[in-house]
């Protein structure tokens, strides 16, 4: 996928994020999560070319980066939550780079060890400020980006 | 037969630490039947190995499998002696402090091992799968499947938990876009599987078919043979292999694979029920109209980072489980297979020895102060 298209997605995301963290009740967080999943298979659909096996799993890491962001705006067991939607993402990335791997294609394991370090640095976060906050969106949307 | 038994057996067990971990606060009996189901598929899965002993390569997968069962019964055993009618209140109140700790270790055991033998299965046995996604639609399926078999079981035991039924109708949705995901990748898939475990849940939103114990029944049931399809479908690629080959000794292993796992996990039931004779822990005596989620009695307190009683009693077993792991690694050179089943189980020993480890040094001290 094109780095511009890459950053399309990336805003994507915080813009799910955004509108899951305006949403109550498990029935209608489960129905935004819903179109989350479909709004970013689509978009890989069109966005990406198919051929490529590195967007098999595309859509999902969409999912991933939206719950790391919404995370930052749960008020009770934020840290809790922050470093599980962490592992979430550091499993799929790590099930898409050993798969990868397997088929001698050249695997992103950059990407997972940045995601591993801001998921431990998060274990260690006492008061999660409003600053710390945002600079926690800006490393994951780096990671996004960058690895 | 053996993949969904297998897919069987770690689904509630991963259903139920996953409520926990998440907080989600159900009955007991609901969490029970969900362990119980667990193992009670397992030991059907083993008897299929058996049975097809010949045709079955043991490999690391089998072995972190029954780790995984391992774990899940220590898991079940925790469960069963937290309860309160035990004689001795104090190792019931040690044990109820590691359920949470064992559930964080055991949740990503399951992930590693579904992952792993995904991985495998797609390298060694059928490239078709090779690919990301697939070990990812496992779990899911995984997950789909402890949901369904939650509600079928608690159907036996006349009781309806709305709060997974609700879960169950949520995620048929999910496992309908993963589906339509795998026919973009991989050209096609099991349309009648399809039909079975993502169409027919939808009748869950009809009261009639969701409040009434039959039209539970056909749903759950409908989940359930579309996973053995969809396992069918996995080994084979063609959907209509599992009817084309069907003879009447495949379909008696079918039935005799679900008489056993009924047999035996009733048998297990009725022995609880003996031993333990406390009304919260026999399950399903009564008809619930709750939608099982239980009212939230404990008090909100904030934990620094890592000083939450969760984490006290995690740190030092897992830290002792990375290290075995990391041996483990080194001088078997597995690394994908069995070093993260292998750290997991030597963590859960660990955690489960906590308890007793506290009674006695707790014993001691009295006794020396006397």
């Amino acid at each position: 996928m094109s780095l511009f298209a890459n950053a399309v997605a990336c805003l994507l995301c915080l813009l799910f994020a955004f509108n899951l963290c305006r949403v109550r009740g498990i029935f209608h967080i489960a129905l935004m999560i819903f179109i989350v999943v479909m709004t970013s298979g689509v978009y890989t659909l069109f966005a990406g070319n198919f051929s490529n096996p590195a967007l098999e799993y595309y859509p999902i890491r969409m999912v991933a980066l939206t719950f790391c962001v919404f995370t930052t705006e749960l008020r009770e067991n934020r840290r809790r939550f922050m470093v599980l939607a962490q592992a979430f993402w550091l499993w799929i990335e790590l099930v898409g780079a050993v798969s990868l791997y397997q088929m001698d294609l050249e695997a992103p394991w950059l990407r997972l060890a940045a995601i591993a370090e801001i998921g431990l640095g998060c274990c260690f976060m006492v008061h999660i400020s409003k600053e710390i906050e945002f600079g926690l969106i800006v490393l994951w949307m780096a990671v996004w980006m960058f690895f | 037969m053996f993949v969904f038994w297998l897919g069987l057996s770690l689904a509630g067990v991963l259903l139920s630490a996953f409520l926990l971990v998440m907080k989600v606060k159900i009955y007991r009996r609901t969490s029970l039947l969900l362990e119980l189901s667990s193992l009670c598929s397992l030991v059907v899965s083993g008897a299929y190995a058996l049975l097809f002993s010949s045709s079955i390569e043991v490999q690391g997968g089998v072995f972190s499998i029954g780790i995984v069962g391992f774990i899940s019964l220590l898991f079940f055993v925790t469960h069963l002696v937290a309860a309160d009618s035990a004689e001795d209140l104090a190792l019931c109140k040690e044990l109820a402090k590691i359920r949470r700790p064992l559930a964080w270790i055991i949740l990503p055991t399951i992930f590693w091992v579904v992952s792993a033998f995904g991985l495998e299965y797609a390298k060694n046995e059928n490239l078709f799968w090779q690919g990301a996604f697939f070990p990812l639609y496992l779990v899911a399926c995984v997950f789909y499947l402890g949901l369904a078999i939650s509600i079928a079981l608690l159907s036996f035991e006349n009781y309806y938990n709305r709060l997974i039924a609700r879960f169950l109708m949520l995620c048929s949705w999910f496992m309908a876009l993963l589906f339509l995901w795998t026919i973009l990748l991989k050209g096609h898939a099991s349309m009648m599987s399809f039909v079975l475990s993502c169409a027919v849940p939808q009748l869950l939103f009809f009261e009639v078919v969701r409040e009434n114990l039959w039209g539970r029944l056909f749903v759950v049931l409908c989940i359930l043979f579309g996973g053995l399809l969809k396992c069918n479908f996995w080994v084979n690629l063609d959907d209509f292999h599992f009817f084309t080959n069907m003879t009447f000794a495949s379909a008696s292993l079918v039935l005799a694979g679900g008489i056993l796992f009924v047999v035996l996990f009733l048998g297990v039931r009725f022995l609880l029920s003996r031993f333990f004779e406390n009304d919260e822990i026999l399950m399903g005596e009564e008809s619930g109209n709750s939608d099982g989620e239980v009212p939230d009695g404990e008090e909100k307190k904030y934990y620094p980072s890592f000083s939450a009683p969760e984490f006290k009693v995690v740190r030092l077993p897992v830290l002792c489980g990375v290290l075995a792991a990391v041996a483990y690694g080194y001088f078997t050179s597995d690394w994908v297979n069995l070093a993260g089943p292998f750290g997991a189980y030597v963590s859960c020993l660990l955690v489960c020895m906590q308890p007793f480890m506290h009674l006695v040094f707790s014993k001691r001290r009295k006794e020396d102060r006397k």
